[in-house]
């Protein structure tokens, strides 16, 4: 198996996945700046299966959150193939189908926490009371009741992070992709969002995705795939 | 470090900086777009006002006073171009004899003008028949003694002399009112009526008729001499200065001839009318024009705020990399700096295009200095927009924008839902509720904006009006901002409002906007103000100009207007051979007579009522008690009605229906008969009739209780084609013994004063740079708004949404600002239509009853408006084709 080639062994997941939700082929992504090409991430195969838990270590721009968005259907690959065989196509335009928690501020200004967390449920047709409930049901479950009619700029960075949670949780997606979502967290706030992540995912029997550089982040989940200057390189099974 | 930002700001923020410069750029275009038209408004003001004055100085020698040191007196004033001695003779009447029949007129005056006079006063005289000099008739003089060039008259001298002269030529005085003033007379008498009957006589003959009698008696009644001067017109630019200079020459002169001269001061005259259209002019320029700037800086700095979030940012990482206030203070400075000065830049090329294509002249002033003074002030005016829309936020968030003051707006949460401090105190209603009480009193009895008492060398301008206006512009603005943060916080409301547009995210759309309610309402009342200084503009410029066709349509009566010469009688039938000229579609007959009630003599015109309105507009506001057609229908129910001046009825204490006996002459006996009337109602304004107080009666009535039929007028309506040449025709059949008027030469008369030649400049520069900025207004504030919003649309991408939704989303919003601002655009447009209309009343001659909507250029401003928004719109979604990360990793 060539570098960058990743197939996963687990007995148990093998018996309860039948189709990959993603499957990269040699999928490669180069961003030209200033004139210059810039390998993000270089020809790559992998697939995801259902209930997968992966953590995507790696050092800053290695291209773990290129890959990330490569997943998530957010960019598009310059070479090679991607397809998402178990989510019956490409999640974009499909909101609820893939639940990303972004690095960064993720959350829409002008709406307070309760809509935000409904608004992909509201894009992908769900009618508003509904979206609602979903709403209101994932604000219990994490437990930020308080900042339910709050405004992302009056939350703290932890707090958003949480939020963001809630909004996969309550658009109940088959796939999590996670981009360092402790990376602007203190230890212990961070701990407790990756627990949040972790029982989601569990909750809703989806496979997870976390690109991490925290090791102790890295350690809670049984997959660990390692990614240098754009390469695939490492396949851990812990 | 400032090398370093500026370098940053050009490459890496140059959409922004262009923007912001566009701004100014606006703001400084129309200021100094609006000084190009100033300095050739001014440049030409005096010039146009003298421009129609055919004899500068009537200069009339006093009894007892030799004419000839009264001529080296004035030939050596300074300024005398040309001066010339005319005599005035009075003649007890002329007599001629065509055929069997002998007329006689009743007095005449007989004028002596030398050979170079035609040459030096052209405008005064104007061949209609025969020769240009010699023996010469006035055209109602030959009229009236039905003569023609080559026949004889007889003047008949007092004393009894009576003197033979044949007839070289007919001529028209186009200036007869002036040429036969009452020189000396106190201001506010002239003018008087010009004499019915004149000969004019060469020089040397002239003093062969009076010579003898100047011999036998001193000074015989009315017989005099003036001297007429041409001055050189090296006059200031503002008729008020140039009518301080002009009348202070006049009256050095009448200093220096101790009391042998006194001057009838023409060009004076002209001067002091003009004086207070010049005054008009500059008030229009204020009440037109600067709104228009205001409203440009105004948009300047919405554009600006449109990237304060940005700049804020941007502000907040330099200060944490250690840049202290005072160099990021430092840092805004040059990128106002640098806003101003391109903008400034900008918009003074494209000012100097608007003037080079408007009126052909790329000056920003009349002289020199003003020119300086114009480029400097519009590129300052530029800097300061710069500074308000960047230097100054910047200060503010240095000042405000630190931890604390976040944490204490967390904290207080619910202070977002407050509404603006403005609209908590109630200020848009105080200010609305003191500009109205301000326009009631400033338009009330009596009101003049501008004063310029006749022959007073000072001008008052009732700067109090400027006030009413500019308050109930600044409240409606707070107005229509505060109703919009109220429909804005109503969620539910708005969600059902936009639910067309957003579907199923409508309640999503109504949280977003409810959110960025203060931007919204921003873009909102700015292009509501754009719009309703369009619509302001527009309706005040339209109503202007029909007042003005209306004028015009007064003073002419028709398309084309025959009037018959005093003496000739001519009845209705006449109309026929006018009616049988190609172009015509319509004459009627308008009888014009004169009447006494009590010592007072009066016009009397006596109409068709049923016809009337074929050949000619009768608005209602011409009349009170009843609209013109059902005051028509009275005359025609009841024949003996009549209508009357308000200054009548006042003076008369009269009332509706009161008997009403008038003294007429009777054609056949020749002796006043007493014609009873009853009054039906006032009449202000009637095709033909003079300004002041006059009758309209039934001309069926009239011509029964006179005996006669005969026409003082006939009215052609040639269905507003071809006038010009409809009025040539009519005047070969007719000849001298009727004067042919056409409305296209009243209305280049009407359309020539000082006000209306100004007012056709500005709002020619305001109606273009209305459309700029409504355009402007609507589609780059929502621009910049979506714009500046993409990390939210790159969110909502990431998370799945359609680019129907996103376009959904965003076609919500423009839509909520596009209705909005037209609402508030028409709605702030005809308050500031009324008001203006009202404020300037002066302006309108006659006032109107109701304003004139220019739907086209509206419908056009709309179009426009609704391009820039579509144009926006576009725009914006097409910078949500992006790939969301690639936005979100850039911002």
């Amino acid at each position: 198996m060539s570098a960058g080639q990743i197939r996963t062994h687990d007995p148990i997941l093998d018996s309860i996945a039948t189709t990959p939700l993603v499957s990269a082929d040699a999928v490669s992504r180069t961003f030209t700046r200033g004139g210059i090409a810039v390998a993000a991430v270089r020809p790559t195969t992998c697939t995801v299966t259902p209930g997968m838990r992966v953590a995507l270590t790696g050092p800053s721009g290695s291209g773990k959150s290129t890959l990330l968005h490569l997943f998530a259907g957010l960019d598009t690959p310059t070479a090679g193939s991607l397809s998402w065989p178990g989510l019956d196509g490409p999640p974009q335009g499909r909101p609820g189908v893939v639940g990303t928690v972004f690095q960064g501020p993720s959350l829409v200004p002008a709406l307070d926490v309760v809509e935000n967390i409904a608004l992909p449920l509201l894009l992908a047709g769900v009618g508003e009371v509904d979206s609602a409930e979903r709403a209101d049901a994932a604000i219990r479950r994490l437990e930020i009741g308080e900042l339910a009619r709050r405004l992302p700029e009056e939350i703290s960075g932890g707090q958003a992070q949480r939020v963001a949670i809630a909004r996969v949780l309550a658009s109940r997606p088959r796939l999590i992709l996670a981009d360092e979502p402790t990376g602007q967290l203190d230890h212990l706030t961070g701990e407790r969002v990756m627990t949040v992540l972790l029982e989601t995912a569990d909750e809703l029997g989806a496979a997870l995705v976390v690109s991490t550089h925290d090791e102790q982040v890295a350690r809670r989940l049984p997959h660990h795939w390692r990614m240098d200057d754009g390469r695939l390189l490492v396949e851990e099974t812990s | 470090m400032i090398t370093i930002w500026l370098h940053g700001l050009v490459r890496r923020r140059a959409g922004r900086l262009g923007v912001a410069a566009a701004g100014v750029a606006i703001a400084v275009a129309l200021l100094a777009s609006l000084g190009a038209f100033l300095a050739s408004s001014q440049a030409s003001m005096t010039a146009r006002a003298v421009r129609d004055v055919t004899v500068d100085w009537q200069v009339q020698v006093q009894p007892g006073a030799d004419p000839a040191a009264v001529l080296d007196t004035v030939r050596t004033t300074p300024g005398t171009q040309q001066a010339v001695p005319v005599g005035f003779g009075r003649a007890d009447g002329l007599t001629a004899t065509t055929g069997a029949t002998t007329q006689t007129t009743g007095a005449a005056v007989v004028l002596g003008l030398p050979d170079t006079y035609r040459a030096t006063f052209p405008g005064e005289l104007r061949t209609l028949a025969g020769a240009a000099r010699g023996v010469l008739l006035a055209q109602q003089t030959a009229a009236n003694l039905g003569v023609a060039p080559g026949e004889t008259i007889t003047v008949n001298l007092p004393g009894g002399a009576a003197t033979p002269l044949t007839v070289d030529g007919v001529v028209e005085l186009p200036a007869a009112n002036s040429l036969f003033q009452t020189v000396g007379a106190p201001a506010g008498s002239q003018p008087n009526a010009p004499p019915d009957n004149v000969v004019l006589l060469p020089e040397a003959r002239w003093q062969d008729l009076y010579a003898p009698l100047t011999l036998a008696t001193a000074t015989p009644d009315g017989t005099h001499t003036q001297i007429h001067v041409a001055r050189a017109h090296v006059l200031p630019a503002d008729p008020a200065s140039a009518f301080v200079q002009e009348s202070g020459q006049a009256r050095n002169l009448e200093a220096h001839s101790a009391g042998t001269a006194v001057v009838g001061d023409n060009l004076g005259a002209a001067l002091d009318a003009a004086r207070s259209d010049a005054a008009y002019a500059r008030v229009l320029f204020v009440f037109l024009g600067l709104p228009g700037a205001v409203l440009a800086g105004l948009l300047t700095m919405a554009v600006a705020a449109a990237g304060a979030g940005r700049r804020r940012r941007e502000q907040a990482l330099a200060r944490t990399r250690g840049v202290s206030t005072a160099q990021v203070l430092r840092l805004a400075a040059v990128e106002a700096g640098l806003v101003g000065l391109v903008g400034a830049l900008l918009g003074l090329a494209a000012a100097a295009v608007v003037g080079w294509l408007a009126f052909g002249a790329v000056r920003f002033g009349a002289t020199t200095a003003s020119t300086v003074a114009w480029t400097a002030g519009s590129a300052l005016v530029g800097l300061l927009i710069a500074a308000a829309a960047v230097l100054v936020p910047a200060y503010r968030d240095l000042r405000s924008a630190t931890v604390v003051a976040a944490r204490r707006t967390v904290a207080s949460g619910p202070s977002r839902e407050r509404a603006p401090w403005y609209a908590r105190y109630g200020v848009d209603v105080l200010l609305l509720a003191g500009g109205g009480l301000l326009v009631w009193a400033t338009t009330g009895t009596g009101y003049q904006l501008v004063l310029a008492p006749e022959g007073v060398p000072t001008i008052s301008v009732s700067y109090w009006a400027f006030a009413g206006p500019a308050l109930l512009w600044a409240g409606s603005g707070l107005l229509v901002w505060r109703l919009v943060e109220m429909s804005l916080r109503r969620r539910r409301l708005m969600g059902r409002a936009v639910r067309p547009a957003a579907g199923r995210l409508a309640s999503t759309a109504a949280a977003m906007m409810a959110r960025g309610r203060s931007p919204m309402a921003r873009s909102i009342v700015l292009l509501g103000l754009a719009l309703a200084f369009a619509v302001s503009t527009a309706t005040f410029n339209a109503t202007y100009q029909a007042q003005a066709e209306a004028d015009a349509r007064l003073t002419n009566g028709a398309d084309v207007t025959v009037t018959e010469s005093p003496g000739v009688r001519v009845g209705a039938e006449t109309a026929a051979p006018i009616a049988a000229v190609p172009g015509v579609k319509a004459v009627e007959p308008l009888q014009h007579r004169f009447a006494y009630i009590g010592p007072d003599l009066q016009d009397l015109y006596g109409v068709r009522p049923d016809t009337i309105t074929n050949v000619t507009g009768l608005q209602d506001s011409y009349f009170q008690g009843g609209s013109a057609r059902a005051l028509m229908s009275t005359l025609a129910a009841a024949p003996d009605s009549i209508l009357v001046s308000a200054e009548t009825v006042k003076d008369y204490q009269l009332l509706p229906g009161d008997l009403l006996n008038l003294r007429l002459q009777d054609t056949t006996t020749k002796q006043p008969v007493t014609v009873a009337f009853h009054y039906a109602g006032i009449v202000a304004e009637f095709p033909t009739a003079p300004k002041d107080s006059f009758f309209v009666a039934n001309a069926s009535y009239v011509a029964a209780k006179t005996g006669s039929g005969a026409v003082g007028a006939f009215l052609v309506d040639t269905g507003g084609h071809d006038v010009t040449g409809v009025a040539a025709q009519i005047r070969s059949r007719l000849g001298a013994s009727a004067s042919v008027t056409d409305i296209a030469h009243t209305r280049s008369t009407v359309g020539s004063s000082l006000t209306a030649v100004d007012l056709a400049g500005l709002t020619a520069i305001e109606l273009g740079f209305a459309l700029v900025l409504a355009a402007a207004a609507g589609g780059l504030v929502l621009f910049l708004g979506l714009t500046e919003r993409r990390r939210t649309f790159a969110i909502l991408t990431a998370l799945g949404a359609t680019r129907r939704q996103l376009r959904d989303l965003v076609t919500a919003e423009a839509t909520v600002l596009t209705v909005g601002g037209l609402l508030a655009g028409a709605g702030v447009g005809w308050l500031l239509s009324q008001v203006l209309v009202a404020v300037l009343t002066g302006v309108f001659d006659p006032p109107p009853s109701t304003t004139s909507v220019p739907w086209l250029y509206l419908a056009g401003a709309t179009v426009i408006t609704l391009a820039g928004l579509g144009v926006a719109t576009a725009g914006a979604l097409r910078q949500g084709r992006r790939p969301p990360v690639a936005v979100l990793r850039d911002l």
